[in-house]
């Protein structure tokens, strides 16, 4: 009986390894296409968020030197973490610039008419 | 009157910071792209790397490669088409998207002609390249097989 239950057993498992071998054997993984390994895909992180975050303030006027100063006192998971949020921080910023430009817009625009003489009517 | 007006406007506009238009500039190529999409998918954060991904798929066809790798690993066999029709047509030498759509097609068994002479072209591609050639072989060996194994089943 323990014999049937352990080539049961053996059986199962050889067909599951074999099939998973062959899924995973035909397709060509993006690793391959890019030629190269996770460990070097750790080490190019660190280098390429530096990067995003390092623009990223030089866009928003920052000095070479104010960049180099702040960034230095970044550890690696502070800086991923920026990394990840940069350009949400900046949407956020845009999108509210931008309504409180509007309505200083539209405020001015009724205060002239206005003052011109004109009433202004919402309906 | 029209003084005041300025007054006014001036002291409003004081009162307030103007927002800056700020010209924001991509630092990364296309490849860093690729590789920080690779590095993040393999630590899970997907809409990160799908992110780099479309980034990069702008000017490099492996952008919609890799997008159509990270779908078709999450199953989203639709999707991963699309991506891998779209390379194809950004890049029609990029070997490994052919090879990819074709496996794609095996394991949904369906166009198993298109797939055929798909993975037939990345051989043809990647001629001179062994390790891929293997791996296309090993495709192109299964789409054979079941398009025998489809024909005895309609016989």
């Amino acid at each position: 009986m323990m014999r049937k239950i352990i080539a049961i057993y053996l059986s199962v498992a050889l067909l599951v390894i074999g099939m998973a071998q062959s899924l995973s054997a035909g397709v060509i993984p993006s690793e391959m296409t890019l030629r190269c390994t996770s460990q070097d895909l750790e080490k190019i992180q660190k280098f390429l968020e530096m990067k995003i975050v390092s623009q990223r303030l030089k866009d928003f006027g920052y000095s070479e030197k104010e960049i180099m100063d702040r960034l230095s006192n970044l550890d690696e998971q502070t800086l991923h973490k920026i990394a990840l949020k940069i350009d949400e921080i900046k949407i956020a910023g845009d999108v509210g610039a931008a309504l409180i430009l509007a309505l200083l817009i539209i405020a001015l625009v009724v205060l002239i008419i206005n003052l011109t003489g004109h009433r202004v009517v919402i309906r | 009157m029209l003084l005041k007006l300025l007054i006014l406007i001036c002291f409003v506009l004081a009162g307030c910071s103007i927002p800056q238009i700020v010209v924001l500039h991509d630092p990364l190529t296309p490849q860093e792209h690729l590789q920080l999409g690779l590095s993040y998918e393999k630590k899970g954060l997907i809409e990160e790397a799908i992110k780099h991904y479309k980034e990069a798929s702008k000017s490099d066809a492996r952008g919609f490669l890799f997008l159509g790798n990270l779908y078709l690993n999450q199953e989203k066999y639709e999707y991963a088409e699309e991506c891998y029709k779209k390379a194809i047509k950004k890049d029609d030498k990029l070997a490994d998207a052919y090879n990819n759509l074709a496996w794609l097609y095996w394991m949904r068994s369906k166009n198993l002609e298109e797939a055929e002479k798909m993975v037939k072209k990345a051989i043809e591609i990647e001629r001179n390249n062994p390790d891929k050639i293997i791996i296309y072989q090993d495709t192109l060996e299964k789409i054979i097989r079941k398009k025998s194994e489809n024909k005895k089943v309609m016989d």
